[in-house]
């Protein structure tokens, strides 16, 4: 949009003088809100408008102010009598054809397009952030995952080693009187002394209680360590304390943190080399 | 000021009538070719109409003085058309009773002010006169002169910009 065209259109002189409608008035004051040349016109027209004014100043006759004071003093009164019923004057509107009319359809289309413009981007980069939210969501999990899947496959890796290495002695430890089902295995290197425990099937620990792991070493038992069931769908080895000679393993369920000497009635698994 | 005025404050529109009624007047006098006892009744009208309506005046629109000034000449227009209406009388007329009136200002120099309209060019001035005392748009003067709109844009610009020269 040309503002200088619009600045010699004659609108801004109309608009001054208050010939104006009230769309036209609109469009005048968008585009003195856009340009600023169109809004220093503006004020430099109302200036020439007001000037022309004062320097054509008559003074009216003095009587004039009472007569005029006294007419609104009767104005105010009619008001109060009609109880805030307001007369609304009629307003003089010169009105003619715009040309300027494209130019206000114009200023306003654009207001309406840029809002709309902005509404999209607004809803567009909305979506987008949902959908990078959503991304950084599932990629978080995806390395979880995979974080995951290395521990596993570090686990399965390393309880490859053990199960290929043959210097291990696999024992087999058999479910009890309290607990016929229980089977627990000991995978047992007896150069390193390593002792690997693989839970298969154990009831759940009442509370306050942990299954304490047992070596059989010259017929007295020696403290393996405590363990917990964790998981019951992994087979995990965990590693125990590390035993010599051991003739046999047994599992008993002890005191949290375990005892000095195994509760043997409450043995749930043995298991003898 | 304007928010006492917003009030209805009598005080303060005592002195706004002080301050601008020989500005709005002189106005008046203008548009009804000096006819004083009609232009009184037309300024008391248009005060009471600022009175009235200055809850609705905004000044993010203008300035007061612009405000009372277009209430003003739209009342004392309006009071020109409608004597108009009864005698049927062409634009054409009317320029001449403009510029009679004019010179007739200008002979009888009422209060000695100086009109900076008046130093305009004929050509400038009769638009200024017609647009600022007759309450035409520039179509409509266009029209009525016989002339083409371009010029009267052109004119009315290049009357604007002398009298800015002559204000300075």
């Amino acid at each position: 949009m040309d503002y200088k065209t619009y600045i010699e259109s004659g609108k801004l002189e109309s608009y001054v003088l208050g010939y104006c409608t009230a769309e036209e008035m609109q469009e005048v004051e968008c585009m003195a809100r856009i340009f600023p040349e169109v809004k220093q016109e503006l004020e430099a027209i109302r200036i020439s408008m007001e000037q022309i004014a004062l320097q054509n100043k008559v003074e009216p006759p003095a009587s004039l102010k009472d007569k005029i004071f006294a007419a609104i003093e009767d104005e105010v009164k009619s008001v109060e009598n009609t109880k805030g019923k307001i007369i609304t004057m009629q307003e003089p509107v010169v009105q003619k054809g715009s040309s300027w009319r494209l130019l206000a359809a114009a200023c306003i289309a654009l207001l309406l397009v840029s809002s709309f413009v902005l509404y999209n981007f607004y809803s567009t980069n909305n979506n987008l952030k949902e959908e990078v939210a959503e991304l950084k969501g599932a990629n978080k999990e995806m390395i979880e995952n995979n974080k995951q899947l290395s521990d596993e496959i570090a686990t399965a890796s390393k309880q490859m080693q053990i199960f290929n290495n043959p210097s291990i002695t696999k024992v087999a430890m058999k479910g009890q009187a309290v607990s016929p089902n229980s089977l627990a295995t000991i995978y047992w290197d007896k150069n390193s002394r390593e002792v690997y425990l693989s839970v298969n099937a154990l009831p759940a620990p009442p509370q306050g209680k942990q299954y304490q792991l047992w070596g059989i070493v010259n017929g007295a038992p020696v403290d393996l360590g405590v363990f917990d069931i964790t998981d019951a769908d992994t087979v995990k080895l965990q590693t125990m304390k590390q035993v010599d000679n051991a003739a046999a393993f047994a599992v008993t369920l002890e005191k949290v943190g375990g005892s000095p000497t195994p509760t043997l009635t409450e043995m749930y698994v043995m298991g003898v080399l | 000021m304007v928010s006492l005025l917003k009030l209805q404050d009598k005080t303060a529109f005592s002195y706004l009538y002080d301050n601008y009624s020989g500005a709005l007047f002189g106005i008046v006098l203008k548009v009804l070719h000096q006819e004083e006892e009609l232009s009184q009744d037309v300024l008391q009208e248009a005060f009471v109409k600022i009175w009235r309506k200055i809850d609705s005046y905004d000044n993010s629109k203008g300035t007061l003085f612009t405000w009372m000034l277009n209430i003003t000449r739209n009342t004392a227009i309006d009071k020109l058309r409608s004597i108009k209406r009864t005698s049927i009388q062409s634009l054409d007329d009317n320029v001449g009773f403009v510029e009679k009136q004019y010179s007739h200002t200008m002979k009888e120099d009422r209060i000695g002010v100086k009109d900076v309209v008046n130093k305009l060019k004929p050509e400038y001035k009769t638009i200024i006169d017609l647009s600022y005392y007759g309450g035409y748009t520039q179509e409509e003067i266009a029209e009525q002169l016989n002339m083409p709109l371009g010029t009267v844009k052109t004119r009315a610009r290049a009357a604007l910009i002398e009298l800015r020269k002559f204000i300075t």
